[in-house]
């Protein structure tokens, strides 16, 4: 189910391959697309359309503030136009099997779906007032817990995380975070400035500014990369840093179902988690020897010249692993 | 519901040399391998989707959200692969029921859909056949395989989800596919080889009695001294004596082999590359349990076969035994791992354990009273009193958290094994690494077939296999 990105030097194509059961990805067919293939857009967009959200029975699309949804949920909806300084993706989206369930912007707007009567598309709706919490990054896990990121000072260098049960929970923080009752379920403090905070199925990944890889959740399927008993080492449900990285800057991370990847700076691609889906045969076979608390260095055939946009690759690592 | 009633089963074989051809509704004999026409596999698929959509208005499958129950009908294998994800995600205590109702849905919708497809081709088929002169179709192998498919979808979603809504569907399809296989092996009526072992002369064995073995009898041994103690040919009476010898009989009432089963593969639950995986009957038997040599020691144990495969059920009786009061552990029983999350049992729990020669089970503890009988071949026990634990170095977490404190870090088969000869120096070896280990007391006999063993609760064990082994425990407190 993934909607990779494939840079050219004019124009953006997106190419999709995976699960197309709710034609979320081809309209015509509910076949799975087995080669990348250009995904449909409506011939009527101008410009350039992103892929916001890949979700089990939907894609989720975005063209400057126009919003929408292929497959089984029905969005159609407008957001503001920020974009950061890179001109990159300007917001986290986040949602589950179900669909698109809120997004994130750069300056920390928060909006969620909320459906409409009948047969009306559902559209996002702005709930951030001046009495939310600043955060900057969220992230929702295959087992319904959310994590975010606060908003840090230009000169901060503590980063706080807050966890919930459930997105309703979090919710109700947001709306009232005075309240004793809705109080975060964890809250964590590390050093550093947050970069990227991701969730795969039950575990969550948080890349800091100078390179450091944190994770904590389910450690059964080696999805942490990284002991949880023993001498010195962090319990599961706590951030600990994933040692087998130490001493590599990591510039970005992907992960989903058990499996994550890390980019270093020098472009060298690292892998850990379950080598294959839990009760499944067949595995990846680089990661079958790898033990807790270690990781498997990918060799890559890439040209030099796609180097800049290897960030795609562990994302689709991810989704066909 | 049709067909899917389960109706009354004729009788069993008793007899193995009785012809087991089933009679056709015509009245006549069938000598195919197979009786399941393509209208009886459309119909069964059609009686299940009935069931399916007849779903109560707020059964939990609801709260998985409209989207994978808009395509559980058209592609199940991707609701599976859903529901599966989210069965794999929460600890295992959590698992949200929804996610278990999804999966057992989807699995049953799976089994609707490659009924309808085996029907078509089966059709397909029978109209070549008619075109050809001389309508000899290719072998049985090619027959075989779309059956197991369905078990083993079958059987995966009864295992993955414990069938929280739907155990009588999945139970009724069982009972229809098995009617219409018929037994096509007729080679082999072979026992499973299980040598009797040279005698065990021991200085310290397990205290035997030949009887009687009512509940009455037993009480009163238990409130003068709550010991192990074997209780010789206790179980003779069982038909399972008779029956479970020979493994066409067990394939028989596997549907030909091929309910799946959880094997254990690898020297024992403690040692490295140890892992389970579940696999057809006749495969574990063909692979496990037949050769002389096997590369691997594959043990189909501590696993509930009887609620599996009902009909099993009926070849063993539960000890009277089970039903008596036991005196209230003492001091150091009371330590036993795992005591304080166990329930009172109304019923004892049955548990299976069938292997080849050479399987062992590591020195620990269960929570439980049992009493452990011996149906096929021989085992040989030891056991020690909960008042030895602190000589019998119980593990503690192990890599991945989970608790092991009921087993012990001595590995007893570099000791003892009368079936692989431990290496000279290992006692010595043993001493130096668990030095309390040699002073402990143990009581230790050979299991014969027919035997029975009771095991107070706490009491440590160590069970190796010195043939192939079928044996029954009943956990009670």
């Amino acid at each position: 189910m993934s909607a990779p990105h494939n840079g050219s030097l004019e124009r953006f194509t997106i190419f999709c391959a995976g699960l197309n059961a709710h034609s979320q990805l081809q309209k015509d067919t509910t076949d799975d697309v087995h080669r990348f293939t250009p995904v449909e857009l409506p011939s009527d967009e101008p410009g350039e359309a992103d892929m916001l959200f890949p979700g089990w029975s939907n894609t989720v699309f975005q063209n400057g503030i126009r919003v929408w949804s292929q497959g089984f949920q029905n969005l159609e909806t407008t957001i503001s136009n920020e974009s950061d300084k890179d001109g990159g993706h300007p917001h986290t989206a986040f949602g589950n099997h179900e669909g698109l369930l809120g997004l994130l912007s750069p300056s920390g707007d928060l909006s969620v779906v909320s459906p409409a009567p009948e047969s009306a598309p559902s559209t996002l709706k702005l709930i951030t007032t001046d009495a939310s919490p600043a955060i900057r990054h969220i992230a929702l896990a295959g087992t319904d817990r959310i994590a975010v990121t606060f908003r840090q000072a230009p000169n901060g260098r503590l980063c706080h995380v807050a966890e919930f049960a459930n997105l309703e929970k979090f919710l109700a923080w947001y709306r009232d975070p005075s309240n004793a009752d809705s109080y975060p379920d964890k809250h964590h403090m590390l050093a550093g400035r947050p970069k990227q905070l991701l969730a795969n199925m039950s575990s969550l990944l948080l890349l800091m500014e100078g390179g450091e890889v944190y994770t904590w959740g389910d450690a059964r399927y080696q999805s942490l990369g990284r002991s949880v008993v023993g001498e010195g080492a962090t319990e599961a449900d706590r951030p600990g840093i994933v040692e087998a990285l130490g001493g590599l800057r990591i510039a970005k991370l992907a992960t989903g179902g058990w499996l994550s990847a890390a980019l270093s700076e020098d472009h060298a691609l690292y892998l850990w988690g379950a080598a294959s889906e839990p009760g499944c045969e067949g595995s990846i076979k680089c990661l079958r020897e790898a033990g807790a608390g270690e990781v498997a260095l990918v060799e890559l055939p890439l040209p030099r010249r796609m180097a800049g946009f290897m960030s795609w690759a562990p994302i689709a690592m991810a989704s066909s692993g | 519901m049709g067909s899917l009633v389960p109706r009354e089963t004729d009788e069993r074989g008793v007899g193995l040399d009785r012809n087991d051809d089933r009679v056709a509704p015509t009245g006549q004999k069938r000598k195919t391998s197979e009786n399941s026409t393509p209208e009886d596999q459309q119909s069964l698929a059609q009686e299940i989707e009935d069931l399916l959509n007849n779903a109560a208005a707020n059964d939990t499958v609801q709260e998985c959200g409209p989207a994978p129950l808009r395509i559980i009908a058209t592609h199940p294998e991707k609701v599976l692969d859903l529901a599966h994800a989210k069965l794999h995600a929460p600890p295992y205590q959590s698992v949200p029921l929804q996610w278990r109702r999804l999966f057992e849905d989807a699995s049953l919708y799976k089994v609707v859909k490659l009924l309808k497809a085996r029907s078509l081709e089966t059709l397909r088929n029978d109209r070549v056949k008619l075109r050809r002169t001389d309508g000899n179709m290719p072998g049985g192998r090619e027959r075989g395989d779309w059956l197991q498919e369905i078990v083993e979808v079958l059987d995966r979603g009864i295992s993955l989800s414990g069938a929280p809504g739907r155990r009588p569907v999945f139970d009724a399809i069982f009972e229809q596919l098995g009617v219409h296989i018929a037994d096509r092996d007729r080679s082999d009526c072979a026992c499973f080889h299980t040598p009797k072992p040279p005698e065990l002369k021991s200085r310290h064995p397990i205290i035997a009695t030949g009887g009687p073995f009512d509940l009455e009898t037993f009480q009163q041994r238990l409130n003068k001294d709550c010991k192990p103690m074997i209780m010789i040919g206790a179980i003779e009476h069982w038909p399972a004596r008779r029956l479970w010898s020979v493994p066409k009989y067990l394939l028989r009432h596997t549907l030909g082999g091929r309910r799946l089963v959880p094997v254990e593969i690898g020297e024992s639950y403690v040692s490295e590359g140890w892992s389970q995986r579940m696999m057809p009957m006749r495969d574990f038997i063909a692979t496990y349990l037949l050769p002389e040599d096997p590369m691997e020691t594959g043990y189909l144990a501590q696993y509930d076969l009887f609620a599996q495969i009902p009909s099993l059920r009926d070849d063993i009786r539960i000890p009277d035994i089970c039903y008596s009061t036991p005196p209230p552990a003492d001091t150091d029983a009371l330590r036993t791992a795992g005591l304080a999350a166990v329930e009172q049992l109304d019923e004892p729990l049955l548990n299976a354990w069938l292997g080849p020669k050479g399987t062992k089970t590591p020195l620990h503890t269960d929570p439980y009273h049992n009493v452990f009988c011996q149906v096929v071949g021989y085992k040989y026990v030891r056991l020690y009193p909960p008042n030895e634990t602190d000589r019998l170095y119980p593990r503690g977490l192990d890599e991945k958290g989970i608790n092991m404190e009921n087993t012990s870090q001595v590995d007893m088969s570099r000791l003892w094994s009368r079936v692989h000869n431990p290496p000279a120096g290992e006692v010595e070896q043993l001493s130096g690494e668990f030095p309390l280990f040699r002073d402990a007391k143990y009581v230790e006999a050979v299991l014969e077939p027919g035997d029975s063993l009771y095991v107070p609760l706490g009491w440590w064990h160590y069970v190796e296999s010195l043939s192939t082994s079928f044996s029954v425990s009943f956990w009670w407190n």
